[in-house]
């Protein structure tokens, strides 16, 4: 009878592909868990950068005010009302730089902080204007203003503001609210007019 | 009977296979683990921007209508999330004038980025006027 040769794994291969099997296992589970907490990350919505956005908007706005007849600065603690150029967007193919007033407001029931764009036509017929949500989940919204006194010679902040003319700064703070975790936001802008 | 010969994998095959396998586990680990830092980084930038812009309207407001900086406002570290933010504050006068004074004002933070420390500078000019 002739021998027959079985082709087939030694334990010592069998032990190291075990081994490398392994290895490369939790490689791939690393690898996989990694990309889940990554999406994790990446899903969530950025507030950092949202908030950064609305800042930078409003500091544009506040930095262009300016004194127009018929057109107050006007503020309390929720509320904010600048005369600020605006991009009158009535007609979109022709879009104009003009005077207007932006309103910015805080809804602590809906949680929301909206602004309100109304360019001289608007304000002329007492319409509603363009209103566009900015911030949502806002836990907290707060305005404050910068002032002068030249009796005292003193600076200090009040909580509205309803005189003639610009404060010297607006500071807003802002906390807002994701998955249980509270943010806590804080901006002082100079309106430069006022100086 | 004719031995029919099994086409299968060598142990070197199997091998090298593994080692292919595992460079590209480890590339594809390394891809995450950068897209997870340059995330984090542009986040804590973005909170350090805001920082630095509120610390030197704070400097500013000390400077322009007081005239002074008190001890704390030249060094100090805060915590954001399980972050450590330091910061350093140095400033010069550039020109005094009876009524009027020009500083420069140099503001260091630095912070720890993974393996990496991060570092961002903000300068500014600040006016004192006596009013």
């Amino acid at each position: 009878m002739k021998k027959f040769k079985k082709n087939s794994f030694t334990l010592i291969e069998i032990l190291l592909t075990s081994s490398l099997i392994l290895i490369v296992g939790l490689a791939v589970y690393s690898v996989l868990s990694s990309g889940l907490t990554l999406f994790k990350r990446l899903s969530k919505p950025y507030l950092e950068e949202d908030v950064s956005i609305f800042f930078t908007k409003i500091s544009k706005e506040l930095r262009n005010a300016f004194p127009y007849k018929g057109i107050r600065f006007l503020g309390d603690s929720h509320n904010l009302k600048i005369p600020t150029l605006i991009t009158s967007s009535q007609h979109i193919s022709c879009l104009t730089v003009e005077p207007g007033e932006i309103h910015y407001t805080f809804d602590p029931e809906k949680k929301e902080v909206e602004r309100i764009e109304k360019d001289l036509s608007n304000l002329f017929r007492e319409e509603q204007g363009l209103r566009r949500i900015l911030l949502e989940d806002v836990e907290a919204f707060k305005f404050k203003y910068y002032l002068y006194d030249p009796q005292r010679e003193d600076y200090f902040w009040v909580d509205s503001y309803t005189q003639e003319g610009f404060p010297l700064a607006v500071k807003l703070k802002l906390t807002l609210n994701y998955e249980g975790k509270t943010y806590n936001f804080s901006k002082t802008i100079t309106i430069p007019i006022s100086e | 009977m004719k031995l029919r010969k099994i086409k299968s994998l060598s142990f070197v095959e199997l091998m090298l296979s593994v080692a292919v396998l595992s460079l590209g586990i480890t590339l594809v680990y390394q891809g995450f683990l950068t897209s997870l830092g340059g995330y984090n980084y542009c986040i804590d930038y973005l909170i350090v921007q805001n920082w630095l812009d509120e610390k030197l309207w704070e400097i500013q407001d000390k400077l322009s209508h007081y005239k002074i900086l008190l001890t704390e406002d030249k060094e100090g570290s805060f915590t954001i999330g399980n972050k450590r933010f330091s910061w350093d504050l140095s400033y010069e006068l550039i020109e005094g004038m009876k009524d009027m004074s020009l500083y420069q004002v140099v503001l260091n933070i630095s912070w720890r980025e993974g393996f990496k420390k991060v570092k961002t500078q903000r300068a500014s000019y600040i006016i004192y006027k006596e009013r």
